[in-house]
């Protein structure tokens, strides 16, 4: 059985009358790296400000199992810093929080998210990547059990990216830290994330771990025909429910990738033509972007 | 809540202003003592007391630009994202700035007496005459209406969120517009009641100006028990404010 360090229960977020966190319910496993996705204004950072507890739920809860919230290292947004102080007071102010002010652990952050070698530069002359990492690094007093990050690899070039991937990889394995992480670039959280969570609109559309993406974006059929509405009609008579319309205009047909000569015979059995059947494999992107699509009805 | 204490003192150690805001009153006693002494000499018969209650306004308006920037500063600087979320009960990051900053009041003004003190000493060769209970009672008092105003700019300051809005106030409160405009429109409405209350006599800000060398024991006890009131009303209001209010 699964172990959690986090669940929320209908969790919900109102601004006025405008709902931006509705009824979000997840269960993220401890020792996991837990992709969020979701477009600009989904409600992915009021969710995270929640966990996190710089936002009040309006209603709902969340529950931390065997934690408490000075456990919860948190990269919201930008990285909250003192522009005069140099990292190491940066990391030196916080860990006085925890009353563990020891040189040795800022020292070793420090390495941890390569800014060793910046002493005493002030964190106002930073790079946008040195100030990802000085988050990350903030995020890590305290020795935390959960790294709540919001898209902590914007804007970084390519090299960054690749660091701050390495450097999460290492927390998660080395540390058995928790990450609960969002990112807009969904090639990258792919090689990261071990479970996911999709939101739209402030609602969780579907909450999946790793292996079943996997196997949703391995086992999908793509079929191109004359009568998209009537093939559909025809391939749901058969038992086929995973259906979605992608923006080519071609349809996506999960979990039946052994059935694709039945499909073809019906099809044709039926006079709609068959330009291309083909089994495929998709990226995150495109499940995320399907599963925005099937939510309108397409 | 002795972790926030401990980072609060550190980041305020950290700040140029910091010392700025400490300092400047003791120059500026220094000046008052060397321009006495150049243009009176000697026998200017300035006692230290004098000094020190001459740069009173000046450490008034000193700290409540001070309080007010320091307030904004985490959340400015974002750097309140990382210190908020870790707390079990988020209202003591507003009794941490609150005790620290009484701390640092608390050593201006020592500071402000002793340098007044030595200055007088060295320029004048004596510091004055005056009565050293009389001056501890004006300072004690002068104190806690100090704590008292700060508490009144601390809840403006979260209720406002603004930092030119919440400067503006603080200065407006301390040179006195504001009080005298505040309380004289509530005495204005309660008239058109036919209802009398004197809002002004009960505002720290006139026991702050009320406030003299020789203030008698019960003059004392009025401005204390005020401020007291002052200190209670708006720290639990600023705590409870920021407890339900979202941090970022």
């Amino acid at each position: 059985m699964d172990e959690y360090i986090l669940r929320t229960r209908e969790l919900s977020k109102r601004y006025g009358k405008h709902t931006v966190v509705d009824k979000i319910s997840v269960n993220i496993r401890k020792g996991s790296i837990y992709g969020l996705v979701g477009r600009n204004g989904a409600g992915k950072t009021t969710f995270m400000k929640m966990i996190c507890n710089l936002a009040n739920a309006t209603s709902g809860s969340f529950e931390l199992v065997g934690i408490g919230p000075d456990q919860i290292g948190n990269l919201i947004e930008t990285p909250g810093f003192y522009d005069k102080m140099s990292a190491a007071d940066n990391l030196r102010a916080k860990a006085r929080l925890y009353g563990r002010d020891d040189p040795a652990q800022i020292q070793e952050i420090l390495r941890l998210v390569g800014l060793s070698n910046v002493k005493k530069k002030p964190a106002g002359k930073f790079s946008l990547g040195m100030l990802q990492r000085l988050g990350i690094g903030l995020a890590l007093i305290g020795k935390p059990q959960l790294l709540v990050l919001d898209e902590p690899i914007n804007g970084l070039d390519p090299t960054g990216v690749a660091e701050i991937r390495e450097i999460l990889h290492r927390l998660n394995r080395e540390q058995g830290i928790t990450i609960l992480i969002s990112s807009h670039i969904l090639g990258e959280l792919s090689k990261l994330a071990t479970d996911y969570g999709f939101i739209e609109k402030g609602s969780l559309l579907r909450e999946i771990t790793g292996e079943q993406l996997l196997s949703d974006c391995t086992e999908s059929v793509r079929l191109s025909v004359n009568d998209r509405d009537a093939a559909s009609a025809l391939l749901g008579g058969i038992g086929i429910t995973g259906i979605t319309c992608m923006e080519s205009g071609d349809l996506q047909l999960m979990g039946c990738t052994d059935r694709t000569a039945e499909i073809t015979e019906l099809l044709v059995q039926n006079g709609i033509k068959v330009y291309e059947i083909a089994k495929q494999g998709i990226d995150l992107e495109q499940y995320y972007l399907n599963m925005i699509g099937g939510q309108k009805g397409v | 809540m002795l972790g926030l204490l401990r980072f609060d003192f550190f980041a305020m150690r950290k700040k140029m202003a910091t010392f700025v805001c400490l300092l400047l009153p003791a120059i500026c006693a220094l000046l008052v003592i060397l321009v006495t002494s150049y243009a009176e000499g000697r026998h200017a018969g300035l006692s230290f007391v004098d000094v020190f209650i001459s740069n009173m306004e000046m450490i008034r308006l000193n700290f409540a630009i001070y309080f007010v920037l320091l307030l904004h500063h985490d959340r400015k600087k974002g750097y309140i994202k990382n210190v908020s979320g870790t707390l079990k009960r988020k209202y003591f990051y507003i009794l941490s700035k609150a005790i620290v900053l009484s701390i640092f009041v608390l050593i201006s003004f020592l500071l402000l007496a002793l340098t007044a003190w030595l200055g007088c000493l060295l320029a004048f060769g004596s510091c004055g005459a005056f009565e050293a209970f009389t001056f501890w009672v004006y300072f004690g008092v002068n104190y806690i209406l100090m704590i008292g105003s700060m508490c009144l700019l601390m809840f403006v300051t979260l209720l406002l969120r603004n930092i030119a809005g919440s400067i503006t106030f603080a200065v407006l409160y301390i040179v006195g517009l504001l009080p005298e405009l505040i309380y004289g429109l509530l005495e204005l409405l309660l008239a058109k009641m036919d209802m009398e209350f004197n809002f002004f006599n009960i505002s720290v800000y006139r026991q702050m100006r009320a406030l003299t060398i020789g203030i008698s024991g019960q003059e004392a006890w009025k401005a204390v028990t005020i401020a007291g009131v002052y200190i209670l009303l708006f720290g639990l209001l600023s705590c409870v404010l920021f407890h339900k209010r979202d941090t970022v």
